[in-house]
């Protein structure tokens, strides 16, 4: 059976008077390329940038078939490394065209940037000053911090959230292509709970209504209690209960986070999958070599590798599946990732304080750690005098003091444990 | 100026001259040889922590040079900067610079020189033989194993043996006295024999000790030895070995990330605990193959915690067997 097509493929509007909304930014874009080149004073490169699924790659692509322009578009599906994007919009940005055609680079999703796409930021950067055709990015958040020199070189123009009143007339259109009748008032849940997401609410009017052909306020309200989560449940749902590779390593192709992000929800959510232990112990070692492939294909550059690791996590993790419980399984957000940003700014504190511990007996930053700071502590804890005597001694400000403070009282830390059952 | 009222003891009864070096006594004898030629090689100071490498270079370097000494000494942690770029830079620029006053050389402690990358010591190798005119090192580490050999040939070895437990007893006692600690014999026996020849440690417990309210025994030291260095690793493999990776995955990333442990000092304390528990012997090396694996593939840019979790699922599956 050939898989059903997607609306929001399906509909993609592929010249730019199709476009739901946002036509002040279409028209503002319009002119920036037309006037690109004549004035000295004017940006060389346009940033669009707003939030998913307000028809922001559409724009560019429908703009450039309206213009008989070529489009060199690279996304972050690509590889973004300076020496690849080199290779692929390097060369279009000096040359001139071949058929005498003018072009257009967009380079889209460049807030997605990932770390590993070492240098992308200061070659974009370059490119747009140096490139002999219009350079188009595109992103959700403009103020990225990590675009910062790319910003400064762009023209911005925002794309907003689809309103209402835009909305709501267009997925009339569709359902009646579709032959589905739809009520107008769950039309309008529809677009009020995706936000004004044009792409979701799409998603969603196909999904509610693939079954019956009538589409109602109370299946309105069922889209209305997903949220964005929503979306990688099912993705996780599907990789961890997937009998074949191939159908684990499609169902990745659905998710809309990086491999990255996914990771670390397969990575937190394994355990309640593969409740059989010896499932389990499988299934966390083929995401501790896919782990070891992703850092050794960042470290290396050698991106190849990539794939290996996606097998693991996806396909590797799914065959693991033997003799689990089948059924409903809750999920949860992946814990670390919220604890690393929170004990990022901790650690460097940390890394302070033990510096001067360090510092003061003629130790390393590590064997303070555990050769010292424990007694500190302990310290502390039985005679806060004598602390406030050694503070002063190490040389601890008041911000260090506290914090050491906070050790003491931290769950988890020595003499706060619960006694030992049986 | 008056002497702060609180300081750390290990630092307040650290030795200042060779004379005051209790133990290690052959070491210190010929050490103080050196004194007298005014004159040493490179050397190499092994032994285990707290058995007296850096308080023997800071009392060498005392007695060559006399109180001003620290002009003409320096100290680098290998741990924190044991990049190949510290010794381009920094052990270059002290060793190349020529003495100011009349002493014929200065000196270069390398604490912990163990943990240097192999490309930073290659590198120390010709610093040391170019600029041995000038300056002399002192490299101090736990295994004198894991220093290159050509630079082990370019020391004086000396080896520090780990503090007998009567050592530990009087030089604490001594302490202990000084500092009016009210503690019983029982007590400072317990300190030394937790310790284990880790005078470091040791000053640490009886400062700790000290703190308590009441007379110090065997139970109150055993009690805040166990608070202060709790078995970390010992209860994240019991919760793995219930059958419940899920909990014990939790307390690891606590490890980790709250306690701010190292990841190999993780490793290192569950390679000990496999073979204290009571899995099977054929178990245990399984699980030391896999612990391997895990350090290995951590040196190689893996996660600690994901990494450490594949053993710790594969030791939960062996505990507990197929589930029937």
């Amino acid at each position: 059976m050939s898989p059903v097509e997607q609306w929001d493929e399906k509909y993609r509007p592929s010249r730019l008077s199709e476009i739901v909304g946002n036509k002040e930014a279409i028209g503002r874009l319009v002119e920036w390329v037309k006037r690109w080149g004549s004035d000295p004073k004017a940006k060389r490169g346009a940033l669009i940038h707003g939030p998913p699924g307000v028809g922001k790659t559409v724009a560019v692509e429908a703009l450039a078939r309206d213009m008989g322009l070529d489009l060199i578009e690279v996304n972050a599906s690509d590889d973004r490394s300076r020496g690849r994007l080199e290779r692929i919009v390097g060369e279009a940005a000096s040359g001139a065209s071949i058929f005498g055609k003018g072009r257009i680079i967009f380079l889209d999703e460049i807030d997605g940037l990932s770390p590993t796409d070492a240098g992308a930021v200061d070659y974009i950067a370059e490119l747009i000053s140096r490139a002999n055709c219009p350079v188009i990015l595109a992103a959700n958040d403009a103020w990225d911090p990590r675009i910062g020199k790319i910003r400064e070189k762009c023209e911005l123009i925002e794309f907003k959230r689809i309103g209402i009143r835009e909305a709501v007339p267009f997925l009339k259109r569709i359902a009646e292509r579709e032959g589905i009748r739809a009520d107008p008032e769950a039309l309008k849940i529809l677009a009020e709970r995706n936000k004004g997401d044009l792409r979701a609410m799409l998603k969603d009017l196909q999904v509610l209504s693939s079954r019956g052909k009538a589409f109602t306020k109370e299946d309105a309200l069922r889209a209305a209690r997903r949220d964005r989560t929503d979306t990688i449940f099912n993705v996780l749902k599907n990789i961890f209960s997937a009998k074949s590779c191939h159908s684990a390593k499609i169902a990745m192709s659905e998710a809309d986070v990086d491999h990255e992000m996914l990771f670390e929800w397969i990575y937190e959510n394994a355990p309640l999958w593969l409740s059989d232990a010896s499932d389990l112990a499988n299934g966390m070692e083929a995401l501790a070599k896919a782990d070891l492939l992703f850092n050794i294909a960042k470290r290396e550059q050698n991106w190849g590798l990539i794939s290996y690791a996606i097998d693991l996590m996806t396909a590797g993790v799914a065959m693991s599946r033997e003799r689990s419980r089948a059924g409903w399984v809750p999920m949860k957000f992946p814990e670390r990732i919220a604890l690393m940003a929170k004990m990022r700014a901790e650690r460097a504190m940390r890394q302070r304080v033990l510096g001067k511990i360090a510092e003061r007996c003629h130790l390393s930053r590590a064997a303070a750690g555990t050769g010292v700071l424990p007694y500190l502590l302990e310290i502390a804890r039985n005679d806060p005098g004598a602390f406030k005597g050694l503070a002063g001694w190490f040389g601890f400000d008041a911000e260090e003091v506290e914090f050491l403070k906070s050790l003491i009282g931290a769950p988890g830390a020595p003499g706060a444990r619960r006694p030992k059952k049986g | 100026m008056a002497e702060a009222k609180h300081v750390m003891w290990t630092e307040k009864y650290r030795p200042r001259t060779l004379d005051e070096i209790r133990d290690q006594v052959e070491v210190v004898s010929r050490l103080k040889k050196f004194v007298e030629e005014k004159s040493m090689p490179h050397c190499l100071f092994a032994g285990p922590p707290g058995t007296g490498k850096t308080t023997a270079a800071l009392c060498l370097a005392h007695d060559l040079f006399g109180e001003r000494f620290m002009d003409l000494f320096m100290e680098l942690n290998a741990s924190d900067e044991r990049g190949i770029d510290v010794i381009r830079t920094t052990v270059k620029e002290f060793a190349r610079a020529a003495t100011i006053s009349e002493a014929p050389f200065k000196i270069l402690v390398l604490d912990e020189a163990d943990n240097m990358t192999g490309d930073a010591q290659q590198a120390l190798r010709r610093t040391m033989e170019r600029y041995t005119d000038t300056c002399r090192f002192i490299l101090c580490c736990n295994y004198s194993s894991k220093i290159i050999e050509p630079i082990q040939s370019r020391c004086a070895i000396f080896r520090f043996s780990p503090l007998k437990e009567e050592e530990v007893k009087d030089f604490l006692g001594w302490i202990a006295q000084k500092e009016g600690v009210k503690i019983t014999d029982g007590g400072l026996a317990a300190i030394a024999r937790i310790s284990e020849g880790d005078l470091r440690k040791a000053i640490n417990l009886l400062q700790a000790s000290s703190t308590l309210k009441g007379e110090v025994d065997e139970d109150s030291v055993y009690r805040l030895a166990g608070r202060i260095e709790p078995r970390y690793a010992k209860e994240v493999l019991e919760l793995a070995m219930k059958g419940n990776f899920s909990e014990s995955r939790k307390r690891l990333r606590a490890l980790l990330l709250e306690k701010g442990l190292s990841p190999l000092d993780v490793i290192r304390q569950f390679h000990s605990e496999i073979f204290l528990s009571e899995l099977q012997e054929r178990d245990k090396v399984l699980l030391a193959e896999m612990l391997g694996e895990a350090d290995f593939r951590i040196s190689q840019g893996g996660d600690p915690e994901v990494q450490m979790s594949a053993f710790l699922a594969k030791l939960a599956s062996l505990s507990l067997g197929p589930r029937g």
